[in-house]
């Protein structure tokens, strides 16, 4: 059993943002996350005790024209001479990594290892994130037609809507909720309430709107991609987080309190979104949650709290009805109930999510993680949750060509 | 049809060139397949044969595009779409012909045809209503 062999004894990670990290690249970002992550560590940690660098990192090529980043990394933090691997799976990257380094310590190579992953986005403008991120679709059949990642999951959405009636309006509630959360997380890139932002857009335009939805459903919220407008979309991030893995023989030496791995699961599904039998399911996310699910001993019931993939709204409607906590179809409705807010029966995103946390895309799946820890400490501060005993990750590449999820436990 | 053409995306812009909608067929399990490939992607057997498909389907989803990359600046706002071939697999084609503007109106049950539409120095595939 992993739960046996694996544990959690650090973690770290830089605020996700659009601006903070404009002077820094990746090197320095990620070198934050790790000092955090280390000095995480309850009774310390020597770097010397590091046995691997595993990081997940989705382009650093075409963002920071850099390629060769995971021993660049290991330079930067300090961690020569140890082996370094940069993991590539698209916005999957470091969840993945997350993945390698579980098994690197589970097959006993190595003791302890540092998972993480890095991203510098901002250096590029937002055409030319775009073009970079486009990579991540299928360029021979999917890119030509004019396929971009937000018309991915527009696509989703509307065939979602058409299959179970689920509406836009509930897509916006997710959004409502990601931003109430990320206002309670200092890290995260957006600290305002939707409400809030519509007040600004209020006094500079001289209008005048109800509430958040009225907001969200007026021109100043202009669509991208139908039926997904600007609020369903997450935002370009720079950002990093770290973890360290240890053995659970190694683990008392560090803390008295590990976080546990109790289940782990990856699959991969059609690199085309074309080439699925359903068009509003992610086959790799129920294929990943099955093997992790059963892994860990444990059901979608027995989950405290889950940081899912929503890249765009429509995601985690998708994504929490994939992961077995709602019957399909019924995930836009459990939103729009508060099920899955803070105070609901299974808080989803408590760190505000892709959409309001920021998407720092190569380290987003590592970040997942560092919010599952917090949570499960019990210092996620305004935004702690009751119960707090499970949580899950649920980390996507792209359309959901790669999936993976993780469960972790006290 | 030539049948030396090997398995490739470049055959398959090629046949788009001269308006031909060319996928696969499995002469194993009888699976049909577009684009082509070269393992049987149900059975996973490199027995295969090009198969010509009709062209007609039905829309299963779309977006209209507002924001797109780059080299579509000039294109946006433009329709995306999975349809279902008749023949039974699903393909992405750029929707042409539909009123974009009131995308609301657009039914994921719509009948559509293909079109090859020269683009960028290729030929895209394109889907209108039939």
């Amino acid at each position: 059993m992993i739960s046996e062999k694996v544990t959690m004894i650090g973690a770290g990670m830089t605020a996700f943002h659009h601006k903070l990290h404009a002077d820094k690249m990746s090197r320095e970002i990620f070198s934050e996350a790790a000092i955090e992550c280390t000095q995480s560590v309850d009774k310390g940690i020597d770097l010397k005790d590091i046995d691997a660098l595993i990081i997940g990192n989705l382009s650093s090529d075409a963002f920071e024209h850099q390629s060769h980043t995971a021993c660049l990394m290991a330079d930067w933090v300090g961690l020569r001479p140890i082996p370094s691997i940069r993991i590539e799976n698209a916005c999957a990257s470091s969840g993945v990594a997350f993945q390698m380094g579980v098994m690197a310590v589970a097959s006993g190579l190595y003791d302890t290892v540092m998972v993480g992953g890095v991203e510098k986005m901002t250096r590029l403008n937002t055409e030319e994130v775009t073009d970079a991120l486009a990579m991540c679709v299928d360029n021979a059949y999917e890119f030509p037609t004019g396929i971009t990642n937000p018309a991915l999951y527009a696509m989703m959405a509307t065939a979602h809507f058409n299959k179970y009636g689920s509406k836009w309006e509930q897509l916006a509630a997710i959004s409502i909720k990601n931003h109430h959360n990320a206002a309670l997380n200092p890290k995260a890139q957006f600290q305002s309430e939707v409400m809030d932002i519509a007040k600004k857009v209020e006094a500079k335009k001289g209008l005048k709107f109800k509430d958040a939805m009225d907001y969200l459903k007026s021109s100043c919220n202009p669509i991208v991609a139908y039926p997904l407008r600007v609020f369903d979309c997450c935002p370009i991030s720079d950002g990093a987080a770290a973890l360290i893995l240890t053995s659970a023989e190694k683990a008392k030496e560090y803390t008295d309190t590990p976080i546990h791995i109790k289940g782990i699961g990856q699959a991969s599904d059609t690199m085309a979104y074309h080439d699925r039998s359903d068009l509003t399911s992610l086959k790799a996310t129920v294929d990943a949650s099955k093997k992790a699910y059963k892994m860990a001993n444990i059901g979608p019931r027995d989950i405290d709290l889950a940081m899912v993939h929503d890249c765009f709204t429509s995601a985690e409607v998708l994504a929490i009805e994939d992961l077995g906590f709602f019957e399909k179809g019924e995930g836009g409705k459990a939103a729009e109930e508060g099920k899955i807010s803070l105070d609901g029966e299974i808080p989803i995103n408590t760190d505000g999510g892709l959409k309001a946390r920021g998407h720092a895309v190569g380290a987003t799946g590592a970040a997942m993680i560092y919010e599952v820890w917090k949570q499960l400490r019990g210092e996620a501060e305004k935004r702690q949750v009751s119960n707090h005993e499970i949580g899950l990750t649920q980390n996507i590449g792209v359309s959901g060509g790669t999936a993976v999820v993780q469960i972790f436990g006290r | 049809m030539d049948e030396e053409k090997s398995f490739t995306v470049k055959s398959f812009y090629d046949y788009l060139a001269i308006k031909k909608l060319m996928g696969i067929k499995c002469t194993d399990c009888g699976n049909l397949m577009v684009p082509p490939r070269m393992v049987c992607s149900e059975c996973s057997s490199n027995n295969i044969d090009w198969y010509e498909f009709k062209g007609d389907g039905t829309l299963q989803t779309f977006s209209v595009v507002n924001v797109g990359p780059s080299s579509l600046k000039d294109k946006v706002p433009y329709g995306v779409g999975v349809v279902k071939l008749d023949e039974g697999p699903m393909i992405t084609g750029r929707l042409i012909g539909f009123n974009l503007k009131e995308p609301e109106k657009i039914q994921v049950d719509m009948k559509v045809k293909a079109d090859f539409v020269p683009e960028l120095g290729q030929t895209i595939l394109a889907f209108k209503l039939s």
